[in-house]
C-alpha cells in the first residue's frame, strides 16, 4: 500500500475541514476525489503532505506516518497543491534544480527530462514571475514529477490549463499510474475525473461520502456526474455515506 | 541538510540587493579605515597632538561597532523577512515543506543560510579593511590583526541570537514590511528601556551587540564573559527553541 489515510480529521476554526476521512491507493491506483469548492479535498491532500497537521488520524505514506517519520514519508512523493508554489525571480529550471536539491540522487537529466514531459523546455530559462497560469501548473507538474514519485498527489491540476493541456495531464497521471505510481487526484469536474480515474471518492461538506471504484460509480449510475448528484442527495436526505 | 543550507543561501543571493548591499558595506569599511587613517595623520602631523598610543585609525575593528550594530541587524531583519514572512505570504515555502526535510531542519537551514551570509559579509569588510590597514599602516603587527579577527568571529554570536530572534517574530507576523518594522521598533525599545528603567542592560541580548569590544582590547574578566555568554547562549536558545516549536506548528 503506498497511501493510507486513517480517520483523518482536520478541522478549523470555523469548524469546517474535513471529517473521518479514510482510503487507501495501492500502486497504479488513480483515486479522484470529486467535490465542490469547500468540500475538503485541499485539507485531506495537504494534511497528507504535512502542510496541515490533522486534528485526529493517521496518514501513513509507504508505510511511514508522516507526522512521525515526514522524511522518508515525503522522499517518494510528488505534489502539486493549490496553486504551484514556484519563485518568481528564478527560471523554471533554476526553480527544479533548487527543488532537486531536496532528494539525493536526481541527476541533472531529469530537471530536463521533467520540463520536457510538461513541454515547458523552451521556457526553461525564462523567469517564472512571467508565465501565464497555465504555464505556472505545468512548471507546478514538473515539480511534482521530479523526484520519480511512487505517489503523486493534485490538486485541481487542470486549473487554468487549455484543452491540449489538460489532455496533456490526464496522459502523465495515465502513464504515471501505468508504472505503478499511486495518484490522488482532486478535481471539481466528473468528466475529468471520470476520463482518468480508476477509483472516485465523493466528497461533500468535508466528509467521504462514498469511495467506489470508477466501475462501480457508473454502474451505479449513467454517468459520474449523476453518481455524485445522487450520492449528494443521499447525503442531504440523511442517509449515510458509504 | 547541507543542501538544504545551500538552497536557503542561494534563494538569499537571488534578491540582488545582498549582493549590492555587501559591496556597499565593504566600500563604507574601507572608506572609514581611509578617513580614520586621514584623520590620524592630519591630528598627529598637522596639529602635532602625539596619538601614538592610540591604534584605533586604521584598525578594521573601527568599522565592526557599526556593522554589528546597524548594518547587519538590519540585514538580518531583511533576510529573516524574505526567508519566512514573503515565503508565507505568497506560499512559496510549501517549496520546501513538501520536500523530504522536516521543519526543524527547514527553519534552522533558514536561520543558518542568514548566517553564513552574516559570516561571508564579515570576512569579506575583515580582509578588504585588513589589507587598507596593512597597507597605509595600522595594522601593523600579528596582534592587531588577530584582535580583529576574533573581534570579527565573536560578533556572529550575539548575530546569531538576533537572527534567531527576527525568526521567532515572523512566526507571528505574515506581511513582510509590518515584520521589519516590528523588528527594528521591539529592538530598538529593547536598547532604550534599560535607560528608562531600572533594568540592567546586561541582561538582554541587545545590550551585546558590540561585544567584540571585549575582545579586541584587554581581555574582560573571566566571570563577566561568563555572564555575557549565558545571556547570550540562554536568549538564543529560547528564540530558537520557540520558533521551531511555532513554525512546527503552523498550517499552511
Amino acid at each position: 500500500m503506498i497511501l493510507e489515510a486513517e480517520n483523518l480529521t482536520k478541522l478549523y476554526k470555523n469548524n469546517r475541514g474535513a471529517r473521518n476521512v479514510t482510503f487507501a491507493l495501492n500502486p497504479g491506483d488513480i483515486l479522484g476525489l470529486l467535490g465542490p469548492n469547500g468540500s475538503g479535498k485541499t485539507t485531506v491532500m495537504k494534511s497528507c503532505v504535512g502542510l496541515l497537521r490533522p486534528t485526529s488520524g493517521k496518514v501513513t505514506i509507504e508505510g511511514h506516518a508522516v507526522a512521525d517519520d515526514f522524511e522518508r514519508a515525503m522522499s517518494g512523493v510528488g505534489a502539486l497543491i493549490e496553486a504551484p508554489a514556484l519563485f518568481d525571480r528564478l527560471t523554471a529550471r533554476q526553480n527544479l534544480s533548487l527543488a532537486a536539491r531536496y532528494y539525493p540522487d536526481i541527476p541533472a537529466e531529469n530537471i530536463d527530462g521533467v520540463l520536457k514531459r510538461v513541454e515547458m523546455e523552451k521556457y526553461a530559462n525564462e523567469r517564472v514571475g512571467g508565465f501565464s497560469l497555465g504555464m505556472r501548473q505545468r512548471v507546478g507538474l514538473a515539480l511534482a514529477l521530479l523526484n520519480r514519485p511512487r505517489l503523486l498527489i493534485l490538486d485541481e491540476p487542470a486549473n487554468g490549463l487549455d484543452i491540449e493541456g489538460m489532455v496533456a495531464i490526464r496522459d502523465i497521471v495515465k502513464s504515471a499510474a501505468a508504472e505503478g505510481c499511486a495518484v490522488l487526484i482532486s478535481s471539481h469536474l466528473a468528466h475529468e475525473t471520470e476520463l482518468c480515474a480508476t477509483h472516485v471518492g465523493i466528497m461533500y461538506d468535508g466528509e467521504m461520502l462514498s469511495l467506489r471504484t470508477l466501475e462501480e460509480a457508473l454502474n451505479a449510475a449513467p454517468s459520474l456526474e449523476d453518481f455524485f448528484l445522487s450520492e449528494v442527495a443521499r447525503y442531504r436526505k440523511g442517509g449515510v455515506g458509504a | 541538510m547541507k543542501n538544504a543550507v545551500r538552497n536557503e543561501f542561494r534563494k538569499l543571493l537571488y534578491h540582488k540587493k545582498y549582493i549590492v548591499l555587501l559591496i556597499i558595506g565593504t566600500l563604507l569599511g574601507l572608506a572609514w579605515s581611509l578617513l580614520g587613517r586621514v584623520v590620524y595623520t592630519t591630528v598627529s602631523t598637522v596639529i602635532g597632538w602625539n596619538l601614538s598610543g592610540v591604534d584605533f585609525n586604521t584598525v578594521p575593528t573601527t568599522s565592526l561597532s557599526f556593522f554589528a550594530q546597524f548594518y547587519l541587524p538590519l540585514m538580518i531583519f531583511m533576510a529573516v523577512t524574505d526567508l519566512f514572512s514573503a515565503e508565507y505570504s505568497d506560499q512559496t515555502i510549501k517549496f520546501s515543506l513538501m520536500r523530504p526535510i522536516t521543519r526543524l531542519k527547514l527553519y534552522t537551514a533558514k536561520i543558518a543560510a542568514i548566517l553564513v551570509y552574516c559570516a561571508g559579509f564579515l570576512a569579506v569588510v575583515l580582509a578588504v579593511t585588513l589589507a587598507a590597514g596593512i597597507i597605509v599602516g595600522g595594522v601593523d603587527s600579528f596582534g592587531v590583526a588577530f584582535r580583529s579577527l576574533l573581534g570579527f568571529v565573536v560578533t556572529l554570536v550575539p548575530l546569531g541570537v538576533l537572527c534567531c530572534y527576527a525568526a521567532l517574530i515572523a512566526q507571528f507576523i505574515k506581511s513582510g514590511s509590518l515584520l521589519m518594522f516590528a523588528l527594528i521598533f521591539s529592538v530598538i525599545m529593547l536598547t532604550v528601556v534599560p535607560i528608562l528603567f531600572p533594568i540592567s542592560p546586561d541582561v538582554l541580548f541587545t545590550g551585546h551587540l558590540g561585544w567584540y569590544t571585549l575582545f579586541t582590547g584587554v581581555m574582560p574578566g573571566f566571570w563577566r564573559t561568563v555572564n555575557i555568554v549565558a545571556v547570550l547562549l540562554s536568549s538564543g536558545a529560547v528564540f530558537y527553541l520557540g520558533g521551531t516549536m511555532l513554525f512546527d506548528r503552523k498550517d499552511f
